[in-house]
């Protein structure tokens, strides 16, 4: 990040390639269309470099100035245009080549997902992508978003019960019954 | 659906990538981005001053562009707002006067050029201006008291054009028509004789006088000495200001005097001229009785 800020192009490129797929899932959960979230995706890094001059390292993780540029940048986007809830373009990024029923699943749920998360409410949509997406400890994630690991608790379990409102809403909860058993991220 | 089966739902979205091609267009943006980036900060390690020099002569730029400005640019208004401010910068009341003198002549000059290539509005703007240089000289213009015109005899309140063969005999003016009765060419059309009657505290201003002055053949006198009293001139010094008691020397036969003066008051002034190829000199004078601030002499004919 310092290399990136004193103007090392090489640098910044090595931010891209590791925080790209991140943002990515977070661009795809706020716009719902995997076009939408690739252009959000280019819009993020952009701000993100003219907003290098200003950055300060405060002990937070690089991933913590995405995630606000980010919401600056889908908040802006938003307000220019309304947001496409189409989800027909979401594409598949099969894993393997070799179960191509199982993968065909993951696309479904893939795309009930975002668009289930694309009409939630920010906060809701943020802390689930940090905890149970990238995997942050919620005492992390409380750091990232100026909140007690008690706040972030309570607002995954308010979160969870909204996306499941969301997907129930659109007939989408029968999608996930595969996944009973499941163990909770801690 | 439980909290803990959904939550592991939502690891399906980690599957979720930004395809190759997408990442790479993104990629492309980022590097013309990058190098767009980095001009500008190029231009931002120009020395320090360069900023400022670039102002200052920026400034300088449009403070010519406007004290230069002719009454036909859009400029104008503010060349004459800054012309007149200057006033202010004259402490000297002599240096006062002259300066507001010379915006006097240039505006009038300015005037009579635009009139001549029929510029009406623009010689309209610089006749305004002018006028604004003559309120500024009325106001700036010495108070002092001059002697006082009572007694003053009856005196005719049109200018009197008089060739003099012989000068009147040296009064100090202002003064009034010499006693003796002069020819008057062409013979004056009986004026109407009015007594002044000046208030008893007349305030004086600056009196515009203009007028013509030609030589006894007909031609543009030049090197005129004006003075309000009889000067002699000295053969070695043809030109007038050199000679004691001239307060302006008119050229090309014209004559745009500025004096300080009282309403109602009478004025004589007096012409001469020294011609070095003849040995001569030629005079004449003229006597007015102040009503305005503007005077028309008519035009002065020299004699020997």
């Amino acid at each position: 990040m310092r290399a990136a800020k004193a103007g090392d192009a090489s640098a910044f490129g090595q931010l891209y390639e590791r925080y790209r797929d991140v943002m990515y899932r977070y661009c795809l959960a706020r716009t719902g269309g995997a076009h939408d979230a690739e252009d959000l995706v280019a819009d993020v890094f952009l701000r993100a470099m003219q907003a290098l001059d200003r950055y300060e390292d405060r002990g937070l993780p690089f991933v913590a100035f995405l995630y606000r540029v980010a919401r600056n940048a889908a908040v802006d986007r938003a307000r220019r245009k309304r947001p496409d809830m189409s989800i027909e373009d979401l594409p598949t990024h099969p894993d393997s080549g070799q179960n191509v029923e199982a993968e065909a699943f993951r696309a479904l749920e893939r795309r009930a997902l975002a668009a289930a998360l694309s009409r939630m409410k920010e906060e809701y949509r943020e802390v689930l992508l940090l905890r149970f997406v990238e995997g942050y400890p919620a005492a992390d994630v409380g750091r990232m978003t100026g909140r007690s690991e008690g706040a972030v608790r309570t607002f995954q379990h308010r979160a969870l019960g909204r996306l499941r409102t969301e997907l129930e809403k659109a007939g989408e909860l029968r999608t996930f019954d595969r996944w009973a058993g499941t163990e909770v991220a801690e | 659906m439980t909290d803990e089966k959904l939550a592991g739902a939502l690891g399906v979205l980690r599957t979720a990538r930004l395809n190759e091609a997408a990442s790479a267009r993104v990629r492309e943006q980022l590097e013309r981005a990058w190098q767009d980036r980095a001009t500008p900060r190029r231009r931002i390690s120009l020395p320090w001053f360069v900023p400022s020099i670039a102002v200052a002569v920026l400034f300088l730029a449009v403070g010519l562009a406007t004290l230069r400005a002719g009454a036909d640019s859009a400029l104008y208004g503010a060349r004459i707002a800054v012309e007149d401010a200057l006033v202010a910068l004259h402490t000297d009341l002599d240096d006062r006067l002259d300066y507001i003198r010379e915006l006097y002549d240039e505006r009038t000059e300015e005037a009579a050029r635009l009139e001549a290539v029929g510029n009406a509005l623009a010689a309209g703007r610089a006749r305004a201006a002018q006028d604004d240089a003559l309120r500024l000289l009325n106001a700036t213009a010495p108070k002092a008291q001059e002697p006082s015109p009572s007694p003053t005899p009856e005196t005719s309140s049109a200018p009197v054009v008089l060739p003099s063969p012989t000068p009147p005999a040296m009064t100090v003016a202002p003064t009034t028509v010499p006693a003796r009765t002069p020819t008057v060419t062409p013979p004056p059309t009986a004026p109407p004789v009015t007594k002044p009657t000046p208030s008893p505290t007349p305030t004086t201003f600056v009196v515009t006088v203009r007028g013509g002055i030609v030589n006894p053949d007909g031609s543009l006198a030049n090197d005129v000495c004006v003075s309000t009293a009889p000067v002699a001139l000295a053969p070695l010094a043809p030109t007038a200001l050199t000679t004691t008691g001239c307060f302006m020397t008119a050229t090309g036969g014209s004559l745009t005097a500025r004096i300080p003066a009282r309403k109602g008051q009478t004025i004589t002034l007096y012409f001469s001229r020294y011609d070095a190829a003849t040995g001569k000199t030629f005079r004449g004078y003229a006597t007015f009785t102040v009503t305005g601030p503007n005077v028309s002499l008519g035009v002065v004919r020299l004699g020997v």
